[in-house]
């Protein structure tokens, strides 16, 4: 059991956030600090393959019911490729968040649902010195030099909140 | 958010157990104290002073939807109707402990009114010096800031919406009224080069 990586998309399909968890250092387990890489594969056409495929599956997942009917509409929650599982929770105001895991873990939105509703809430949203808005334009000048989450509060709590679930590794 | 789901959030039980709160005075006051601060900052020219104060609502409804989600966990809401009665009977619960009514709905779904009960907790121990400047009470909306957090939270679920004050107790009307008008539901950005 292993969770790979964890993707954030804002709501105009930029990744916002992205952390790679490496499970080399089998050598040290006790060593706290995080290994693995921050926003660095951002704009990487790995993520934008992998927003691309869950754009795709949500479009579809969402025509196969029939929404006049329905009372709740379909969604996207996991799917697996080869040897991932991808976990994917959408929050009303377009925040995709994403974890890609092993094969064999079942199902992780209440995890999901945590990282939304606790630690972005709390670090990000709450924060008034942290953006809202990542996406670079002239009219939004506090994000001119970010367009990512590189808020330390927020990578170091949910690094924590990730390893410390006994599906982690 | 569907029918069979509406029981499940209680906006008594979050406004109980799951809000930070504060002096409610504390609160009154400061409001006023930005409000006569903007009147000073903009020279008594109280259009001005409503845009302001709608612009920083709107800032605080963009955040504060967020909030409204992760603590009530509700749905998306399938009518216009069903979103206006969340915004009533939820977020002013919630945030301000007060559940204004929905009335006056128009003909196609898509305008109504929330009158917003007396005491209006932004306005209590308010009263404009209308002997001082007599355009006050003709063109300051003292509350202008809600208007701007709906506008600004509707906005972030794709809800292009209207917001408004039409009616004022501190102006000397009846009751409190904001109007809101959808305009349309927006849709979903799609990424660069696919359509």
């Amino acid at each position: 059991m292993t969770i790979y990586s964890f993707h954030i998309f804002d709501r105009h399909c930029n990744c916002i956030y992205n952390r790679e968890y490496s499970h080399s250092s089998s050598d040290n387990n006790n060593n706290s600090t995080t290994v693995g890489i921050v926003n660095k594969n951002n704009d990487s056409n790995g993520s934008k393959l992998l927003f691309g495929i869950l754009y795709s599956l949500k479009s579809m997942s969402s025509k196969l019911i029939d929404e006049e009917t329905s009372p709740i509409p379909n969604a996207l929650k996991s799917f697996t490729l080869g040897k991932f599982r991808i976990h994917y929770f959408e929050s009303l105001t377009n925040l995709k968040f994403i974890l890609i895991t092993d094969i064999n873990i079942d199902n992780l939105q209440h995890i999901l649902w945590e990282l939304y509703s606790n630690y972005y809430i709390k670090n990000c949203i709450q924060n008034s010195l942290s953006p809202i808005e990542f996406k670079i334009s002239d009219d939004l000048k506090e994000n001119e030099l970010t367009g990512k989450i590189n808020n330390h509060n927020f990578i170091h709590q949910t690094d924590q909140f990730l390893q410390s679930l006994s599906v982690f590794n | 958010m569907s029918k069979s789901s509406n029981n499940r959030y209680n906006g008594d039980d979050i406004w109980k157990n799951n809000t930070e709160k504060i002096n409610s005075e504390l609160f009154t006051l400061t409001y006023g104290s930005i409000v006569s601060q903007l009147c000073r900052d903009f020279n008594h020219n109280y259009h001005e002073v409503n845009n302001q104060l709608d612009k920083m609502g709107y800032n605080i409804g963009l955040r504060l939807i967020e909030e409204f989600l992760a603590k009530t966990g509700v749905g998306r809401c399938s009518t216009f109707k069903e979103t206006v009665e969340v915004i009533s009977k939820l977020g002013f619960k919630i945030f301000l402990n007060i559940t204004p009514q929905i009335e006056n709905w128009s003909s196609d779904n898509k305008s109504c009114s929330l009158i917003l009960p007396d005491p209006n907790p932004l306005t209590e121990f308010v009263e404009l010096p209308n002997l001082k400047d007599a355009e006050i009470l003709k063109e300051l909306w003292y509350s202008q800031i809600l208007c701007g957090v709906l506008r600004g939270a509707l906005q972030m679920v794709q809800l292009d919406v209207d917001v408004n004050f039409v009616k004022d107790t501190l102006r000397g009307d009846d009751k409190t009224e904001i109007r809101l008008k959808l305009n349309k539901f927006l849709k979903d950005e799609v990424p660069a080069g696919e359509d």
